[in-house]
């Protein structure tokens, strides 16, 4: 063509006659190529993006896992001395970085906020290359028990917490009564891993001595704060290493607790990770799915397109038959085409481009602690280049789609005749498949969804066996946690309750942690049988039960005389109880729990803890007169609040701290997030792909259906009732439905033959009823998609559908 | 004469209300068409033959006026009711056929029978088939769809269709206008020997050749309806 102008100048006339076509097109496309590329963004972080440390491939984390005797697992966290032997002496290792992960009072600041401090050997920084912008990070004689407290802070606190002061390097910071050093500030550009998933950014960098692990000297305590990093050597691998440590670690443990009978026979596992597979987690199926939904929309988005363009098609079918009529060859008909196409998708791609940016701020600003890596992302030169090829693949798409829709020859002869030529007939075949299309993609979405969405909305609203409204968790640490005394603390704790108890809107407080806070794991042999069990625990005050309504099955709770440190009562809940005695009461039932002899006085229900067995064995002993965490209901429409605590507790002493101050509906809420997030996503890409199907169905129906007004007007005009025509219809379309939806049931089996997991934990009754659901929805779809273009012809008088012409 | 009245039509007016102008299609129209009887109507394009034709078939409203078929009332109808009278007691012969396409000879005579509401057998719908197409002479197409056909053929398998239910009236628009002329001349004589076995037909046509064949011929002009000159005459 000579003037090309002349053609893009007509190209985009034509197009600027269809504004709604256009707005459609770029719209539906933009939003889910955006999404596409944006999961996809994320993919290529999770599955290609190496992590960015010197030798990743060669990171790794090492576990420590206790076993019985019958090879059960009985722990999942390091002994302190356990996790320093191997940091001492190891062959598998290049470098060792032992760290410890928790959160403490920042008291040298006046507001006393909480922060995520780790204490690390300074291997860590050398293992993540991590650069200062200030200062410096800790020295090689820093390390394990150079007994010096220094640290280093994060880029994001030292703007936040020091306003980005140049002289913080004269200052110091205080965590438990210990004062450190401030050494250096991270590089903004410092990329944390985060080793587990319910990890908040290190604010505070700590050397390692001053950690607040307990009983560092026994072997009999594990601590899961510990986490131990590693590089393994040139050519070992993870499997290898871990064979290598194990026995040693198991000797250690063995020859440590030799004499305590609990632990007989045990044997400890170091599980060796690689930090990439850490840090991912079990994420990757996640990532799957949202990659695999997202192009599942995308496909029904382009099924939609194609239709919308098949139509324009035919529309201009008048004017591309006088085109070739002239002479326009039927190369330069694809120019105008690519083109056309062209115009359309480069401003979607564009369009893609921002909403995938917008996509990713929201996963960052929302799902770090969902999606791992989700820190470290952004729009990249990959974002860019797929959203080029998607472009690209179609454009093609949409111009061959069309040309193929064209037979050159009977275009020029077409001129003569009056539309219904045999381009139709190819095109009718064409809209079949694409309706098909949309119905299978869209069934499989709906299906899939739905049953991610019910699973997520069971584990939500399943009822806790407790009541946690208005329940608020405090937790109070003294600035001298380790020097002082119990009876002190313990007389400080009482006095705060009581003021507590005494504020106008608090209805009750109780002493014991939040049951939705992680129980610790307790050592517990029946006395009888001698069998061992390692249920979880809390020490919990006389009116904890009745404060979270937490029913007895039998037996009663614990007498306020018993709240003395040495009364040998102890409440179970029914899953342990089932555990000691089966069906028969577990009441007067004797363990040995912390070297004593204890008796089983009540029975308590299970409680449901987000993330947790619901028959997990649990056990509950009597404060020793206080306790650090209180439970306080608050009335009805009343509320307390954090600094309403602090001002009682400034009364009280002033070197008591309130490190924790969060309503249990909010634990619950943070602990379920990742079951709200899919709740909320589900639903959407649930929406979302109903409408784009109902939208693509009714385009393709309503094409249809203008196409054969004629005929639908002459079986009126025969005499046809209105439902005998919608019937009518319906059924000519129940072809596609029946074949989809063959289609979707097709895929859904061959994917549960390639890997049964990926569905057996939802078979049931369920899936059924899921199964008809979708189906029921889809026909539902289909038949407003029938119902919606008849109904012109069914409402205006019929004479206008007899009408030849419009 | 002392026939039945099949169709009456009394002070019958159509308004199109356009955005810019109000068209009066029709105004004051009064018609009684006996059984047996021969109607044509004739006049110049625009003149409001189509939508006289409309609304005795109950196609479209009229804006005033009163209908009756066959006696009974049918100005206001519910769409459904209008369904069932088009269905059994009104014959349709379009200029275009309005044959179906996907549709065999066969099944397209067979449609209408096969919407009525008092459901017929199989064998009595094929019996009402085979004699209406033995009717239009084409017994032998049965299995023929509607593009293997000639136009004049096409056009005979739809007075086959509307012979079908056997209708009170066949209500035929421009029967000719997609035909030539020899085409042409066999369908009118076709519809002439219908009436002569004693269908009632109102037919709509501009050719004069094609009116003259009629009994009683109508001339409709501005919507304006008057009998024909020597028919008047031949009255007196
Ligand atoms: N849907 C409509 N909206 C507005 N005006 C209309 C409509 N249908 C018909 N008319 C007008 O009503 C008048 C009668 O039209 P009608 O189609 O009945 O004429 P006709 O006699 O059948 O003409 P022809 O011989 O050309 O078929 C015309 O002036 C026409 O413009
Ligand atoms: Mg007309």
């Amino acid at each position: 063509m000579k003037n090309s102008t002349l053609v893009v100048k007509q190209s985009i006339k034509s197009l600027s006659r269809k504004p709604t076509l256009m707005f459609g097109v770029i719209a539906t496309l933009g939003l889910t190529l955006g999404a596409f590329i944006s999961v996809l963004t994320l993919a290529y972080y999770m599955f290609l993006k190496p992590l960015p440390y010197p030798d990743q491939e060669r990171l790794v984390t090492v576990e420590y896992r206790a076993l019985n005797a019958e090879g059960g697992v009985m722990g999942n966290a390091f002994t302190y001395p356990g996790a320093i032997e191997i940091y001492k002496n190891n062959d598998s290792f290049d470098a060792s970085a032992l760290m410890f992960y928790a959160t403490s009072v920042m008291t040298s600041d006046s507001a006393q906020p909480t922060v995520a401090t780790t204490s690390v050997t300074p291997e860590w920084f050398d293992i993540t290359s991590a650069k200062t912008s200030l200062g410096r990070v800790f020295t090689a004689d820093e390390g394990l028990n150079s007994h010096i407290p220094l640290a280093v802070l994060s880029h994001k606190t030292w703007q936040e917490m020091f306003n980005s002061d140049e002289g913080v390097l004269d200052q110091s910071v205080s965590f438990n009564g210990i004062s450190y050093k401030i050494v250096g500030v991270l590089s903004p550009d410092f990329i944390e891993p985060r080793i587990r998933a319910d990890q908040s950014s290190t604010s505070v960098w700590l050397t390692w001595d001053q950690n607040s692990a307990m009983a560092k000297e026994t072997w009999s305590y594990i601590d899961g704060g510990i986490v131990y990093v590693a590089k393994v050597k040139a050519g070992v691998t993870a499997d290898i290493a871990a064979q290598q440590s194990s026995p040693r670690a198991s000797e250690l443990f063995n020859q440590n607790n030799v004499g305590i009978p609990f632990f007989k026979g045990w044997s400890i596992e170091l599980i060796v990770t690689s930090l990439k597979d850490k840090v991912l987690g079990d994420s990757q199926k996640t990532v799957t799915m949202l990659v695999l939904g997202a192009f599942a929309l995308l496909l029904i988005a382009m099924a939609n397109i194609t239709n919308l363009f098949i139509s324009r098609t035919i529309e201009q079918h008048r004017k591309l038959a006088i085109n070739a009529a002239l002479g326009a060859k039927k190369s330069q008909l694809h120019v105008i085409f690519l083109l056309e196409a062209t115009l359309l998708m480069l401003p979607a791609a564009i369009f893609g481009l921002v909403i995938a940016y917008v996509g990713i701020e929201i996963m960052q600003a929302f799902f770090t602690d969902l999606l791992p890596r989700s820190n470290e992302l952004s729009l990249n030169f990959m974002s860019v280049i797929s959203a080029f090829v998607l472009m690209v693949v179609l454009i093609l798409t949409f111009s061959r789609v069309n040309l193929s829709m064209i037979n050159y020859k009977e275009l020029r002869a077409a001129i003569q005749s009056s539309g219904k030529g045999s381009g139709l007939q190819v095109s009718q075949k064409t809209r079949s498949s694409l309706m098909v299309a949309q119905i299978a993609i869209a069934s499989l979405i709906i299906f899939a969804t739905s049953v991610l969405f019910s699973e997520a909305y069971k584990k939500v609203n399943q009822p806790l066996g407790m009541k946690i409204d208005g329940l608020v968790n405090v937790n109070f640490s003294h600035m001298e946690k380790h020097s002082v005394k119990w009876d002190e603390m313990a007389a400080l704790l009482v006095e705060t309750k009581a003021q507590i108890e005494r504020l106008p809107q608090v209805e009750s407080v109780t002493f014991g942690e939040s049951p939705l806070s992680s129980f610790s794991m307790w050592a517990a042999t029946d006395v009888e049988t001698n069998e061992n069990f390692v249920p979880i625990g809390k020490s919990v005050d006389s009116n904890y039960f009745n404060t979270l309504d937490i029913s007895f099955i039998e037996g009663k709770g614990f007498d306020r005389s018993e709240l003395n440190g040495d009364s040998n009562a102890l409440v179970v809940n029914q899953g342990f109880a089932r555990l000691l005695s089966g069906n028969d009461s577990a009441l007067g039932k004797k363990l040995l729990v912390r070297n004593k002899e204890h008796v089983i006085v009540g029975v308590i229900d299970n409680i449901m803890v987000p993330g947790a067995e619901n028959d997990a064995a649990r056990l509950y002993v009597p404060i020793d007169k206080a306790n650090q965490s209180m439970l306080i209901k608050i009335k009805d429409n009343q509320t307390v609040d954090r600094t309403d605590i602090v001002n009682i507790i400034y009364g009280i002493d002033s070197k008591l701290a309130v490190f924790e101050f969060e309503s249990l509906a909010q634990t619950k809420y943070m602990s379920q997030f990742g079951e709200i997030v899919t709740i909320i996503s589900t639903l959407a890409i649930s929406l979302i792909s109903t409408i784009l199907a109902g939208l693509g169905l009714y385009g393709v129906l309503n094409y249809t259906t203008q196409m054969n007004k004629f005929e639908l007007g002459t079986r009126l005009a025969l005499g046809s009732k209105r439902k005998q025509l919608i019937l009518f219809v319906f059924k000519n379309n129940l072809k596609s439905y029946a074949v989809g939806v063959s289609i979707a049931t097709a895929m859904l089996i061959i994917a549960y033959l390639i890997d049964p997991n990926l569905l057996s934990q939802y078979i049931g009754f369920e899936l059924v009823a899921i199964g008809v659901y979708t189906l029921a929805l889809i026909l539902a779809i289909s038949w407003i998609a029938c119902y919606v273009p008849l109904r012109p012809i069914l409402n205006r008088p019929l004479v206008y559908s007899l009408k030849s012409g419009d | 004469m002392n026939k039945d009245i099949k169709i009456e039509i009394n002070h019958v007016s159509k308004v199109y209300d356009t955005d810019l102008v109000e068209t009066h299609a029709l105004k004051d129209i009064n018609i009684k068409i006996y059984e047996g009887d021969y109607v044509s109507i004739s006049g110049p394009s625009g003149g409001g033959k189509s939508t006289l034709l409309s609304i005795i078939g109950l196609l479209d409203e009229a804006s005033g006026g009163e209908l009756k078929i066959e006696g009974k009332d049918v100005t206001s109808l519910t769409q459904d009711q209008a369904a069932e009278v088009r269905n059994t007691k009104l014959g349709f012969i379009f200029q275009s056929f309005n044959l179906i396409e996907e549709l065999s000879v066969y099944d397209n005579v067979a449609l209408p029978l096969t919407y009525r509401t008092d459901g017929l057998a199989a064998e009595e719908i094929d019996k009402k088939v085979k004699e209406c197409l033995e009717k239009v002479s084409l017994s032998h197409r049965l299995d023929h769809f509607p593009n293997q056909l000639s136009g004049g053929q096409q056009q005979r398998v739809a007075i086959a269709r509307a012979l079908a239910a056997d209708p009170a009236i066949l209500l035929v628009d421009e029967p000719t206008g997609n035909l030539d002329s020899t085409t042409g001349d066999q369908v009118m004589q076709l519809l002439e020997e219908l009436n002569a076995q004693g269908t009632t037909i109102c037919m709509v046509t501009h050719d004069s050749r094609y009116a003259d064949m009629a009994r009683t011929k109508y001339q409709l002009k501005d919507g304006v309806l008057q009998v024909e000159e020597e028919q008047l005459s031949e009255a007196v």
